[in-house]
């Protein structure tokens, strides 16, 4: 028996729902067209008027919203809705250190939340639930996301933030936890440290979990289902769009349902930009159909993933995704950090003692990811004191991390121990079996 | 003053071997050897009996090298030589970053190498208090 949250919606048949979608896709880019310098000037120069998108098919006449137009337009550019309407912004790492910013209106929120409450009751979740939110809370989506979602639902929600295992641990069994939402290498962590503490799966009532913001495979979700004594869901969703709860899977688990009244997919080849059949891999592109803080055609996530368009046991009608299996740029995701290798670059490169050649090593230690930089150091620069060299290794630490918003090792190497490449230069090595 | 070859190596079992053995190979003698190190990395010091050679042939096999000056003291070989000597530094307040010493032969005079702050100012210093300074050590003819 299938549980909905907005059942006429979920099970919407395909012939409404594209009705639905090509109205509100029609009624978005008149308000876009109108309100928003910047896709009045984009659309302009397509020679595009929104009137000239007549059907679904359209949409692929529309130019594309990349990421870089969000950093060119920081941190306000690309709102259409008045400053005044804006309720709350989010946002991401970038690769320059400005932020990816997104702003949300209290239409947005509404948005949000529902599709939060619709992506829980598709994984078993009701009022009845009880909700740790482990997504770290502030600029990151997840905490914030996740926490609406659970409270408009009716669930009791423990807003438990990221950190503090031990603790953790104490409320799942005394507060009697239902439902965990982290990163899946988090959750793995957590079963770590279960273990350790001398916990048992009965000593909790854990059933399932919303785990996304990073990539996994079905050999973690294994994991995590048996370790945990959970159903294990995968939640997709980026800041730009939304947040989590762009797409979720139900509970056959078989490819997350993209919320399609609300999000628009598309998958195009990265190279051509043309866009592909349904089953076929590429990048996976949205338009935001229903939004008016910042709304976003054709944006392009870089995710790449195919589109499952046959239909699903649970009823719910909308498309599903498969899981992401890449990125169609070099953007690293380390414990839910957006992470580019430019940024590390130009962190190093900022102090005149490093040799251009370096190398960053991520990997998974006890479930918990690392990056680790093998840098060499000119000689004319090497010192042979240690407190000079250690000096070094700490300020390349402190100027790395806070470029990248998480901690990295740097590890010394002597001068030819990184690989010169013949071709393009590789420069990370990920370590990481997802 | 004594020239010393500084070398990077990670901290990692075999490291400290790789760059003796080059050198070994190249027949260059190494009389002293000291080893700075963290929980990651180390930094090898030595004194060889070619520094120029043992320079070109680290460089080529791809080491991160290169060549300080040292303060060399000879030291009588006693009980208080060391004491003694140490007590100028105290007192001209010269700051040592790190020492380590060169027995040729046992009862022969010791030579101590210094790793200071400023160096000619230290080495002013340790004249006026009539230090024996060693400008070279037995054996070392060719420097870097």
């Amino acid at each position: 028996m299938t549980n909905y949250y907005e059942r006429e919606f979920e099970t919407l048949p395909r012939e409404f729902l594209e009705k639905l979608q090509l109205e509100r896709l029609q009624t978005l880019l008149e308000y876009v067209y109108e309100k928003c310098d910047f896709y009045h000037k984009k659309l302009d120069e397509s020679s595009i008027k929104p009137a000239d998108i007549k059907s679904l098919s359209d949409l692929k006449k529309l130019p594309f919203t990349t990421k870089q137009d969000l950093r060119d337009n920081y941190p306000y550019g690309m709102f259409s809705a008045s400053m005044n309407d804006i309720v709350r912004v989010h946002a991401s790492s970038g690769t320059t250190g400005k932020l990816t910013v997104a702003g949300y209106t209290q239409n947005d929120i509404d948005i949000w939340s529902a599709v939060m409450a619709r992506s829980f009751t598709a994984g078993g979740c009701s009022h009845s639930s009880i909700i740790n939110v482990a997504y770290g809370y502030g600029l990151f989506t997840g905490g914030l996301g996740a926490h609406y979602g659970s409270e408009l639902l009716g669930a009791l929600t423990i807003p438990a933030s990221s950190g503090n295992t031990k603790r953790q641990l104490q409320m799942f069994k005394d507060f009697k936890v239902s439902t965990l939402c982290c990163t899946p290498s988090y959750a793995l962590y957590l079963a770590d440290e279960m273990e350790k503490e001398g916990y048992k799966i009965s000593d909790f009532s854990l059933k399932q979990g919303f785990f996304g913001a990073e990539p996994w495979s079905e050999e973690m979700r294994t994991q995590i289902q048996e370790r945990l004594g959970i159903k294990a869901y995968n939640i997709y969703g980026l800041s730009e769009i939304i947040g989590p709860g762009v797409s979720i899977e139900c509970e056959h688990q078989c490819g997350a349902h993209i919320w399609e009244d609300h999000f628009l997919p598309e998958i195009i080849d990265p190279e051509t930009l043309e866009p592909l059949k349904n089953g076929e891999q590429g990048e996976l592109v949205f338009t935001t159909i229903s939004k008016t803080g910042m709304p976003l055609i054709r944006y392009r996530t870089r995710d790449l993933c195919s589109l499952i368009e046959e239909p699903c046991e649970c009823g719910r009608t909308h498309i599903r995704m498969t899981r992401i299996i890449g990125r169609s740029d070099d953007m690293l995701i380390i414990g839910g950090v957006n992470v580019f290798p430019s940024q590390i670059e130009s962190a190093l490169f900022s102090v005149k003692e490093i040799e251009p050649h370096y190398m960053i090593i991520v990997d998974r230690v006890n479930n918990l990811d690392k990056i680790e930089i093998q840098v060499e150091i000119k000689d004319e620069l090497f010192s042979d004191e240690v407190k000079n060299l250690q000096n070094l290794k700490n300020l390349l630490e402190k100027n790395v991390s806070s470029a990248i918003s998480i901690s990295a090792k740097i590890h010394f190497v002597s001068r030819g121990t990184i690989e010169r490449s013949q071709g393009k230069a590789v420069r990370v090595i990920d370590k990481r079996r997802i | 003053m004594i020239k010393q070859i500084s070398v990077l190596i990670e901290n990692v079992p075999g490291q400290a071997y790789k760059p003796i053995n080059v050198l070994s190979e190249a027949g260059i003698d190494v009389c002293a050897v000291s080893v700075g190190d963290t929980e990651d990395f180390g930094i090898l010091r030595m004194i060889t009996r070619d520094n120029g050679n043992a320079i070109n042939v680290l460089k080529k096999a791809g080491f991160t090298v290169n060549l300080v000056d040292l303060i060399g003291v000879v030291v009588e070989d006693h009980p208080g030589g060391l004491a003694n000597l140490l007590t100028v530094f105290e007192k001209e307040n010269i700051n040592i970053e790190y020492f380590y010493s060169f027995i040729p032969r046992k009862g022969e005079e010791a030579i101590m190498f210094f790793k200071v702050e400023e160096i000619n100012a230290a080495l002013d210093k340790l004249r006026e208090h009539k230090v024996t300074l060693a400008e070279t050590i037995p054996g070392v003819d060719k420097w870097g």
